[in-house]
């Protein structure tokens, strides 16, 4: 018994870990970032078409990585620009 | 042989795409059963402008095919489709799951964060903060919070500038007529000088 409500608060801090995050991909509980979805790259990228940081965006590294591949295999399609505006 | 899923997009030339897409949209699907792929599902996914032009063109149909092909099929069919004058770019990506169960997670993940978006369309720490406070207190409790913050340090500087005030006071009634009194000297010297 003890231990279930251990695990039971272990469960509740980590829920509430996700869901204050600042990152949004852990927030929404992404496996992976869909290239296609332009509506949520363009969230990631500068007016120039450059990919924000961690630092500015929060993004944990994991999903910075899957983000990066997202977006240039979103570039090549041209659904985003390589250089913008 | 084994196969693999695929998910593959072909941005078609525009003009030809919107006369009859049908048709272009076949030359696609012909060159992917040549080399023995086996179509699982494809749409017209979108036309839009491109972000820059390709081959000359502004604009693009998007037709994306998933398909069931072997491994060494991808090469010819990537140099059948790059000869092909209609097809102004095309991808290719192998899937790591099948492809009902890759559509499905991507359909449902794609809600997630646009859900996830909306939550947070207060911009930057607001909306989080928001929600942990309840919905009922808003931006308006925000406001107040920031404002209490910003009245507190504005008011004891102006408390320690009235002290001071007072304690200066003296002191700057006294310079004024060091002040008076040197101001015509210089004056007059300077009167003197440049008569």
């Amino acid at each position: 018994m003890a231990s279930n409500t251990k695990l039971k608060n272990i469960r509740k801090l980590l829920k509430k870990r996700t869901e204050r995050t600042k990152c949004r991909f852990t927030r929404a509980r992404v496996y992976d970032i869909d290239w296609k979805d332009v509506a949520t790259l363009q969230k990631m990228i500068s007016q120039q078409g450059k990919i924000y940081g961690q630092k500015r965006t929060g993004t944990q590294s994991h999903f910075q990585r899957k983000l990066k591949t997202a977006i240039k295999r979103a570039r090549f399609m041209a659904l985003l620009p390589y250089v913008g505006r | 042989m084994s196969t693999r899923d695929y998910e593959a997009m072909f941005i078609l030339d525009h003009t030809a795409a919107s006369a009859d897409f049908e048709a272009t949209s076949g030359i696609v699907d012909q060159i992917l059963e040549k080399h023995g792929a086996k179509i699982e599902q494809k749409e017209k996914w979108d036309e839009r402008k491109l972000a820059y032009e390709i081959k000359g063109q502004r604009r693009g149909t998007y037709y994306l095919v998933y398909f069931n092909a072997a491994p060494t099929a991808i090469d010819a069919v990537n140099e059948d489709v790059q000869l092909n004058e209609s097809i102004l770019r095309h991808m290719v990506i192998a899937l790591d799951v099948p492809v009902a169960e890759h559509i499905e997670t991507t359909a449902k993940e794609r809600e997630a964060l646009a859900e996830d978006s909306r939550k947070n369309s207060l911009g930057g720490w607001g909306g989080r903060r928001d929600r942990r406070a309840g919905s009922a207190r808003g931006a308006g409790e925000r406001d107040d919070e920031d404002g209490s913050k910003g009245d507190a340090p504005r008011r004891e500087p102006a408390k320690s500038d009235a002290k001071s005030d007072a304690a200066s006071e003296p002191a700057k009634a006294e310079t004024p007529k060091v002040e008076s009194e040197a101001a015509p000297a210089a004056a007059s010297s300077d009167g003197t000088a440049s008569e």
